[in-house]
């Protein structure tokens, strides 16, 4: 049978993002797939150690729209770790909050783009409508639906008013059952199951071997989070569960991040209900004494890791960022060898690939 | 956490029969480990195997005389393993540790990009985040071209 | 008197109802399909003059011609895909049994005539030097293998217990037995997925799956030429649609209004309005099935064609021979 190689982006219906795949197919088997990432590389790192801490840290919430209160979080934590300073537990818990709601505000994101690359258009209309309802919560909370800016060094910028946490209360009752409901959907209607099931299919052995991180991971039962791995700001004082799915494909990841949302929503209720009183920020000195650090997040996405060196003055000497999204390509390379052509758009989409956070 | 870090230096001391030159702590909860480049495949083999099944990040970083590596492992729960290595700026060769860790290709792939280190075995040392057309002899984050970026800023200002 | 009569039949071709009132039918299915799928969705939907504003856009848009392709082909081929398709509407009849166009055997050419379609897009996709062509045309193909066999059994299946291939017999037949939605359920399912099928829409819009093949077969062409096929479509949605409300709901039958025979054009009015009604019915089924879907891969909906199609149809057609032969 002939072999075709055509390329699915640059630009491409089925990429939100600018990456080039070429996938060589024989008939509707993939025979191979070559990957160029690097079209949107914003030489962020090398931005940083020209900028002072602060600025830095506006510049790395930037990496990406959707995790961007990860970015944020965890360049000031790394910060905060050089300059061994605490933050007030107030601030601890709004970080908290906002991690939770941004990482429901990603799997509520990633569900309605999955839909829509199998076709299931209505499904991704009702998740995306949902998903508005947490937009309006972070709005309220920070002042813009992405790139909040909440987390500063030595805590959080906004304030928790009792009208926003009433509002959020609201808002996670109706995100609750909206999830019930996509939980059902998900794991019931007949021909979502039948492009999602058996179909990239990552093995635990691969995912471990190969690195993978996040859902992704979870998804091929490897129960690695590195929120209870390292726990930090409010995750030792509330309860959740690690969800993890042993079907090691597409409909795995989807039950994982459905589920986790659910998590999420559990979560941000404790947070508001333990919503300690006090400041929610203290004063940090520009000069960072030298000294390097790791700090670690489970983005919505996966580990994301930050590696800070500092070398007495106000601008850092190395900032490292590895996002989940490139730990995670080489399982979707894994994913797409064999498939059917119709299946490589949803096996990509099921890392949740963020070029911009690939390629910084 | 430092007695935990103090059992884990005993441990992996004790238990590995090459050469550590450091060990000490960074951060929360890593436990840094200093090798010669040379020994690299077989310590992170050896990490890898004793329970830090995780490769988190391989990052670099010009220290001037030398380009630094460090090779970030972790388990599912503290501490954490940092290698770190060295390797020459002028003749920046090392091993590469993706034959035995196949998770650490896309990261060997972006420090040879972005600082010029050749890993050698690495099954596909192609550029990642940097264009076709980027000069061969630009390396994004060695401090002579970190110095000429921060040279451009100053005229910009 | 004599120069009237020769222009008739003319003003039946190319206004009403030929081809003008076609692509007015066409435009306006396409938007109670786009508002119904929208308001399935919680969206609001296009406004009803959406379609229309589309082709104007499309017409007015640069059309580029590929050097891989011939350019007299590829011109001629939308433009003989629509003229099939505006051909077949004219034996449909709209508002009486009394059809000026019908003849014995127009059951059979009207099926042939909506085949062409897809053999449009088998040329379009081979003309195009895109893979996503290729890949596309050769999906088309497989597709038409799940779909073209139960449709063309589906629809003359009525025909066998009506005992005859003329399409105003089973008007007649209809007004006096039983709709054939009764008579025949299986033969009306069956006609109606394989409809979705042959028009690709979701869950069988795998040839111009938007997120794997950009847009298959279509992906090269722009201008006039998209325009002209986006008519394609939108008319054959209306003929298929209008088939199948003649054939299985009765057309302009409806028990209980009596059409008023003194009056020849109040009666047409009526069944006209009636089939046209019947006509969105169909449509809106059509629409329903487009929201509750996901799309499937080729080879399911080939499979799923050959056992929940193709089976049940063959079964319908023994059920309605055994029947006939009593």
């Amino acid at each position: 049978m002939g072999r075709i190689t055509f390329p699915i982006g640059p630009q491409h219906p089925a990429l939100k993002e600018p990456e080039s795949f070429r996938i060589t197919a024989e008939g509707e088997r993939v025979v191979d797939v070559d990957i160029r990432l690097g079209y949107v590389h914003r030489s962020i790192e090398a931005s940083c150690i020209h900028r002072n801490y602060v600025r830095g840290m506006y510049l790395c919430e930037r990496v990406c729209g959707i995790c961007s209160h990860s970015h944020n979080n965890t360049f000031a934590r790394a910060v905060e770790s050089l300059l061994q300073l605490e933050v007030p537990r107030r601030a601890k818990f709004i970080r908290t909050l906002v991690c939770e709601l941004e990482r429901i505000h990603s799997h509520l994101l990633w569900l309605g783009v999955a839909a829509h690359e199998v076709g299931f258009d209505t499904l991704f209309m009702y998740v995306w409508r949902d998903r508005e309802v947490v937009m309006d919560m972070l709005e309220t909370i920070s002042g813009n639906r992405c790139h909040y800016g909440m987390s500063t060094i030595g805590g959080v910028k906004f304030d928790l008013t009792p009208e926003i946490i009433a509002k959020c209360k609201e808002g996670l009752d109706v995100l609750d059952e909206r999830t019930e409901y996509y939980q059902k959907v998900a794991t019931e209607e007949g021909t979502f199951l039948k492009r999602v099931e058996g179909v990239g299919i990552l093995t635990e052995q691969q995912a471990r071997d190969l690195g993978a991180v996040g859902p992704t991971t979870r998804g091929s039962n490897v129960p690695y989070d590195a929120r209870r791995a390292f726990p930090h700001d409010a995750y030792p004082e509330v309860e959740f569960d690690v969800i993890t799915s042993d079907l090691c494909d597409v409909l795995g990841r989807t039950i994982v991040r459905v589920l986790e949302t659910k998590q999420s929503v559990s979560i941000c209720r404790q947070v508001l209900d333990k919503l300690p009183d006090g400041d929610i920020q203290v004063r940090a000195k520009p000069r960072v004494p030298e000294g390097e650090t790791v700090v670690r997040y489970e983005a919505p996405r996966g580990e994301l890791i930050y590696y800070m060196r500092s070398d007495g003055s106000d601008k850092p000497a190395r900032v490292k960022v590895r996002t989940p999204s490139l730990a995670n390509w080489p399982a979707a390379i894994a994913m797409l060898e064999g498939a059917y052509v119709a299946d490589v758009p949803i096996s990509i989409a099921s890392i949740d690939p963020c070029m911009s956070c690939t390629d910084r | 956490m430092p007695d935990l870090a103090e059992q884990t230096i005993n441990i992996v001391r004790q238990e590995y029969q090459g050469d550590i030159q450091d060990a000490g702590t960074m951060g929360l909860h890593e436990v840094v480990f200093t090798v010669p480049a040379g020994d690299i495949v077989a310590f992170a083999t050896y990490v890898l195997n004793r329970g830090w099944w995780h490769l988190a990040t391989i990052s670099g970083q010009d220290l001037g005389e030398v380009i630094q590596l460090l090779y970030h492992f972790n388990a599912n729960e503290p501490p954490s393993v940092t290698i770190k290595t060295s390797v020459p700026k002028a003749a920046p060769k090392i091993a590469s540790i993706t034959p035995a860790i196949p998770a650490a290709t896309m990261y060997e792939r972006e420090v040879h990009d972005l600082l010029g280190v050749q890993f050698e075995g690495h099954p596909k040392l192609a550029r990642l985040v940097l264009s076709d057309d980027w000069p061969d002899d630009v390396f994004p984050l060695r401090l002579e071209e970190l110095a000429k970026q921060a040279e451009r800023d100053k005229e910009k200002e | 008197m004599d120069n009237a009569g020769s222009l008739m039949p003319l003003f039946y071709v190319l206004i009403f109802p030929g081809f003008a009132f076609l692509v007015a039918f066409g435009l306006l299915v396409d938007f109670f399909d786009r508002k119904v799928v929208a308001r399935l969705q919680n969206r609001q939907g296009p406004p009803w003059y959406q379609p229309l504003a589309d082709m104007i856009k499309l017409l007015g848009k640069e059309d580029i011609v590929t050097d891989h392709a011939d350019r007299g082909i590829v011109n001629a081929i939308p433009l003989f895909g629509l003229a099939a398709v505006a051909a077949a509407f004219l034996y449909v009849p709209l508002w009486n049994a009394a059809w000026p166009f019908s003849f014995t055997g127009d059951i059979i050419v009207i099926v042939y005539l909506l085949t062409i379609p897809a053999f449009v897009l088998v040329l379009l996709g081979w003309y195009s030097p895109n893979p996503f062509g290729s890949l596309g045309t050769g999906r088309v193909i497989t597709q038409l293998f799940g779909y073209e066999v139960p449709f063309t059994l589906a629809l003359l299946t009525p025909a066998i217990v009506a005992q005859s291939w003329r399409l105003t017999d089973l008007l007649t037949y209809q007004a006096t037995h039983f709709w054939f939605i009764l008579t025949t359920p299986i033969a009306f399912y069956v006609a109606v997925v394989a409809l979705v099928g042959k028009l690709e829409r979701i869950p069988f819009d795998i040839p111009h799956a938007e997120t794997e093949i950009v847009e298959g077969p279509m992906t090269e062409y722009t201008g006039r030429k998209l325009a002209l096929l986006k008519m394609m479509f939108q008319t054959e949605m209306v003929v298929g649609s209008a088939l199948i409300a003649v054939i299985f709901l009765g057309g302009p039958h409806l028990p209980g209004v009596t059409i008023p025979i003194a009056s020849p054009l109040i009666g047409g009015l009526i069944g006209f309005i009636i089939t046209v009604v019947k006509t969105l019915l169909i449509v809106f089924v059509l629409s329903v099935i487009k929201a509750l879907f996901s799309r499937l891969r080729i080879e399911q909906m080939v499979s799923w064609c050959l056992n929940w199609l193709a089976i049940p149809i063959l079964v319908q057609v023994l059920i309605v021979v055994v029947i006939a032969s009593r």
